[in-house]
């Protein structure tokens, strides 16, 4: 029982890991905190969707597609509105993404309304049993997708020479300026970068979920849940945060009470912030506001 | 010069009923509860400048206050909006202990917008007191023998409501209060060393923050006739945050201007069925864009003596 | 000296941040009217000497007294209405207020008027306001800055700035004025206006000044008396003449500059 719930647990909470990770890396290197980044991975998942069901696409085809739309996306947002603003009070910048997201969910009611639309399963095969644990097709999927692009991610960032740069930026943008990095640019990449991660979180979790316009705002909190339980900037923490979140969900709700599954996050965020903000790996992030 | 501008205002604001019909009385009635819906968050984010994202919890904890207490123990709406108020306050000073253990900026602000969204779930599963997810219903409020059913009394008694807040407000703010918050914002460490008790303002502008929005909420309560807890999810907040914002971030006047701006704006965005969201965010987008402090940068503009003393731009 | 005509002493002060010793037993007498400047190498611990004394940091051992009463624990607003008034190394101003707003500021303890009456708009709040506006207004004149009263200060240059910030500090009377890098980022003529405000502060109205400064020049103009921290200790204490005579205040710090 306790060890099915881990792995269920395990599965979900590599969604999320997937969600805070992709908005820390936008937080770390740009100090801003995407409150709109829940209707980003709704879009994506719509992308998806479009490409998939109305286009007719195979999934192959269509997420890396999905990717580079909203990678493209990313990169258009924050070199139309984030970039103009850069220098205005922070509080500005806050209700900018928030004002984004209202947009992004805006055209997507247009289009579909009210509507909870179901989506295909993208390996759509037998449960698997291992002793008595049941792992279905989205959960290998999940655990799949999203350990390969942590790795890459990881890989990327600690190996290449764009990641150094990246990291360059991380530790001080006056700095990664000095040494020749065009900070400007970066920071348009970055959102990119951050939005298509967000996207594939978006197609993963629309087949588990269903699809709606308003579920980014559910996804936005456990976003930041994960990053509050992991360390508030740290990107090892969000993966790590984000899991432990599934795990906590899916366990604090078999043996505590349902009721926990939809508040789990939120008794996160206040208890971690009050006893431990800086995390449990206790990440010293330094807040620029 | 201010205080009769002020008071121009009111008398002008007297025939306002003269114009309308039920509808757009009810739709003017809305507004001045955003107002001082938005007067007190302004005073948390804009005035003390810290990002407490608990303003949908303060109005709804102000509006089940009075709810519980009219549909419950039958009080009358006078002495309902006292408690109300107070548990607003109470609440605001809530949020200010975060604020005051040093969790700040963008911590405070997911902190307290968990604590929000806390408070919805609360208001869903309190059944017994709170009738759950269906809401719960309001009784018409009485003067003495007189029911307050139609908007147009409605009217009077939210505008009374209204213009003792905000005067008493642009007072507090316009004082040596007003002033050492703005330096608190500035500058903590260098206030405490001019011998301000910054603790004591930093909780003074949460309670104060509020009361009002409180107050706001049993108002709220009562010109909807019923409390339901999806009037207090993250879409109101962000209406909250939206109508601060596009006033202009520190500006009472700002607030003003903000809160009835935003709730004329929808009204008009139902023209187009389907639209409405989608019109919102561009608004919203396009004023950030163009008028980065605000409607009360374009007014300022026009009528210097809208400046106030302690907003600079 | 007498510890009774002192209006500053400290005694054995140590601070200590998780194990690092950043001050270690300091002690010394400052009086009024004296300028005391405390020089030394980058981490020597002056700020910290500071921030210990105005109550930004909790001193690990030993005693601060003020005209004889102990003041160690006490937080930075208490001790500033007991009467020690301070500025900031990177500037303390308030950006969004005006000059006059800044030294009301500074007056903010002593502007008798409650929640209450402020909130009605009452008009003793009001006459309590107008008195502190007209000696704000004095300090203003007295400093030569009253034309710059309706500048919003994050608008001033470096050195107006500073000079407000000095006039905020000085405007409850308090008798002792801590002054953490006033020169840093002045040009040559300014810092010397600023010599000669400091030492008119303590010549006429008997302040006693503490002043950390990187300048030699200005310290050497400015002070009557120099106390060398090195590594958290005070290693020398004495006239400027002896201060640059001192052959460990030499290797301490002077070899470095």
């Amino acid at each position: 029982m306790l060890l099915q719930l881990v792995v269920s647990g395990i599965a979900l909470g590599a969604l999320y890991a997937l969600v805070a990770l992709s908005m820390t890396v936008v937080y770390r290197a740009t100090t801003v905190l995407n409150f709109g980044h829940g209707d980003l991975v709704m879009a994506g998942a719509f992308a998806v969707y479009v490409l998939v069901l109305l286009v007719g696409m195979p999934y192959g085809l269509a997420v890396p597609l999905a990717l580079v739309i909203l990678f493209g996306f990313g990169v258009g947002i924050q070199r139309g509105l984030i970039r103009p603003m850069a220098h205005g009070p922070h509080i500005a910048l806050v209700m900018m993404t928030i004002a984004i997201g209202y947009v992004i969910r805006g055209v997507a009611r247009l289009v579909w309304g009210r509507d909870v639309m179901p989506m295909r399963k993208v390996l759509d095969i037998e449960p698997i049993f291992v002793g008595d644990v049941v792992v279905t097709g989205d959960d290998l999927m999940i655990l799949g997708v999203v350990v390969l692009l942590t790795a890459v991610f990881f890989y990327v960032l600690y190996k290449t020479l764009a990641g150094k740069r990246i990291q360059a930026l991380y530790q001080t943008e006056r700095g990664a300026g000095l040494v020749g990095i065009n900070v400007s640019k970066f920071h348009g990449t970055i959102w990119g970068v951050g939005a298509a991660m967000g996207a594939i979180g978006g197609a993963l979790i629309a087949p588990i979920t269903l699809l709606y316009p308003d579920m980014g705002a559910n996804l936005l909190i456990k976003g930041f849940a994960a990053m509050a339980l992991g360390g508030f900037g740290s990107l090892w923490g969000a993966v790590i945060g984000g899991i432990l979140l599934g795990v906590i969900e899916h366990t604090a709700g078999a043996y505590i009470s349902t009721a926990l599954i939809d508040i789990s996050a939120y008794l996160i965020i206040i208890g971690v912030l009050i006893i431990r903000p800086t995390g449990i790996l206790g990440y010293e992030a330094t807040v620029r506001v | 010069m201010r205080t009769k501008a002020g008071i121009g205002l009111v008398v002008v604001a007297l025939f306002v009923p003269l114009f309308t019909n039920e509808y757009s009385q009810y739709v003017v009635n809305l507004a001045l509860v955003y107002v001082l819906v938005t007067v007190g968050f302004n005073i948390a984010i804009g005035t003390l400048g810290q990002l407490a994202f608990c303003n949908v919890a303060l109005f709804g904890i102000g509006a089940y206050t009075t709810g519980i207490l009219m549909y419950h123990f039958h009080w009358p709406f006078w002495v309902a909006l006292v408690p109300s108020g107070i548990a607003g306050a109470a609440a605001g000073f809530l949020a200010s202990v975060p604020a005051l253990r040093g969790i700040r900026a963008l911590y405070l602000a997911i902190m307290t917008l968990a604590f929000g969204e806390l408070m919805r779930w609360v208001y869903i599963h309190a059944e017994t007191v709170t009738l759950g997810s269906g809401g719960m219903p309001v009784p018409t409020p009485t003067f003495f023998t007189m029911s307050i059913h139609s908007p147009f009394a409605k009217f009077y008694v939210f505008l009374g409501i209204v213009v003792l807040v905000v005067t008493g407000t642009s007072n507090l703010l316009r004082s040596r209060i007003g002033r050492a918050i703005v330096a608190i914002k500035n500058n903590e460490l260098a206030a405490a060393s001019l011998g301000m008790a910054t603790s004591r303002y930093i909780v003074l502008a949460f309670v104060w923050s509020g009361c009002i929005v409180g107050i706001a909420g049993s108002m709220f309560a009562i010109l909807i006739g019923r409390v339901v807890p999806e009037s207090f999810n993250l879409v109101e907040l962000i209406q909250h945050f939206a109508m601060v914002m596009v006033g202009g971030v520190g500006s009472l006047a700002g607030a003003i201007a903000g809160a009835i701006t935003l709730t004329w704006a929808p009204e008009m965005f139902r023209r187009f069925p389907g639209y409405e969201e989608l019109f919102f965010g561009i608004l919203l987008v396009v004023i950030l864009l163009f008028l980065p402090r605000g409607l009360i940068s374009l007014l300022t503009r026009f009528v210097p003596g809208l400046a106030e003393r302690y907003y600079r731009e | 000296m007498n510890s009774a005509a002192s209006l500053l002493e400290l005694r054995g002060l140590s601070v200590h941040f998780s194990g690092v010793r950043a001050l270690a037993d300091v002690s010394f007498h400052a009086h009024a009217g004296e300028v005391r400047a405390v020089i030394g190498p980058n981490g020597a611990g002056k700020t910290t000497l500071f921030n210990a004394i105005t109550g930004y940091v909790e001193p690990t051992a030993g005693k601060v007294l003020l005209r004889g009463d102990e003041i160690q624990g006490l937080s930075p607003a208490v001790v500033s209405r007991r009467g020690i008034r301070r500025t900031f190394q990177n500037g303390g101003l308030f950006g969004d207020l005006t000059v006059l707003e800044n030294v009301l500021c500074g007056l903010h303890s002593r502007i008798a008027s409650g929640f209450f009456g402020l909130l009605l708009g009452g008009r003793s709040a009001a006459r309590a306001e107008r008195e502190a506006v007209a000696k704000a207004r004095g300090l203003l004149d007295l400093m030569g800055i009253r034309e710059l009263e309706n500048r919003v200060t994050k608008d001033l240059s470096a050195g107006q700035q500073r000079v407000v910030e000095i006039t905020r500090a000085l405007s409850t009377d308090a008798p002792l004025l801590l002054l953490d890098e006033p020169a840093v980022g002045l040009t040559p003529s300014v810092r010397d206006q600023l010599v000669d405000v400091v030492r008119r502060l303590a010549g006429e109205r008997g302040i006693g000044v503490l002043l950390i400064e990187h300048s030699i020049d200005m310290v050497m103009k400015a002070a009557d008396v120099i106390v060398v921290l090195s590594g958290g200790q005070a290693v020398a204490e004495g006239k400027p003449d002896e201060i640059r005579r001192n052959k460990q205040v030499l290797d301490a710090y002077l070899g470095y500059e």
